[in-house]
């Protein structure tokens, strides 16, 4: 029978594959054309597609900004914060 | 201070009053001391700046939050406190010229200097706005000037939203 410490690798690596999001959240504070501004110069997104993720974090409260590995979506929010944006990691829904 | 501009070889510029400068290199200082002071662990530092200015990065989980933050806040501090010098440093390296109404401080922003002025403008925002209870469930820090820190609050704003626009001017974008 695996021991406890396996068993949780296991989990650990089982869990590997489920994708993070950076979610970025509105803030009072920012001003629009910063976060557009971050979106385009850090993400390298299109004027376009920061725009509207930009009106996305307004209108809604949050958008999703990336998806991927939890270790490189933490490594988008500690960017985020750098910037001073509010964001958070989640995890994607199966 | 009027909006930041673009010169004719993309150079970004904009004219600060002595006065300006004085308040500003002021308030860059004191950012640079109170990042110091978080980087050192002193206890004394208003609980709602560190929140805003190092935020949880797992919404429902302080643990794996204070992890993160472990992690990750030398590296942030030393990056604000990078971006806090090169705003120093430009006014360091800023022109003088004399108007009828006295000398004005000519700072000229490259692109590297543009993003070390948008991080310590945007710091000094989050600082400042929390301090008036914007964005927190704090409240407004007591007995402080709140309207003159409202208006520096609106102040740098005004000159992080100009300097945005010059970038996009030299990018090709059109606001």
């Amino acid at each position: 029978m695996p021991q406890v410490d396996e068993l949780q690798d296991l989990d650990e690596q089982l869990t590997l594959g489920e994708p993070w999001n950076t979610v970025v959240w509105d803030d009072p504070i920012n001003l629009m054309t910063y976060v557009a501004w971050v979106f385009r110069s850090y993400f390298g997104f299109s004027q376009a597609r920061a725009e509207e993720l930009m009106l996305q974090v307004h209108n809604n409260g949050r958008a999703t900004v990336a998806t991927g590995t939890r270790e490189e979506m933490e490594r988008h929010v500690a960017a985020m914060h750098h910037y001073g944006l509010l964001a958070s990691l989640t995890r994607s829904e199966r | 201070m009027r909006a930041f501009g673009v010169a004719s070889g993309g150079e970004i510029l904009a004219e600060f009053e002595s006065q300006e400068v004085m308040m500003f290199t002021d308030l860059v200082q004191q950012i640079i001391a109170l990042l110091v002071r978080v980087k050192e662990g002193e206890a004394d530092i208003d609980g709602a700046v560190l929140s805003r200015l190092f935020p949880d990065a797992y919404a429902d989980d302080i643990e794996a939050s204070d992890e993160f933050r472990r992690f990750t806040i030398d590296d942030l501090i030393d990056r604000k406190i990078e971006n806090a010098q090169g705003v120093l440093e430009s006014f360091d390296k800023a022109g003088v010229r004399a108007t009828a109404e006295g000398d004005v401080t000519l700072v000229r922003l490259d692109r590297e200097f543009s993003m070390y002025w948008l991080g310590t403008l945007t710091d000094l925002r989050l600082v400042l706005a929390t301090n008036l209870g914007i964005g927190t469930e704090a409240p407004a820090v007591e007995g402080a000037d709140n309207e003159y820190v409202q208006s520096l609050y609106e102040w740098f704003g005004f000159t992080q939203g100009s300097l945005i626009e010059a970038l996009e001017e030299v990018e090709g974008i059109s606001g």
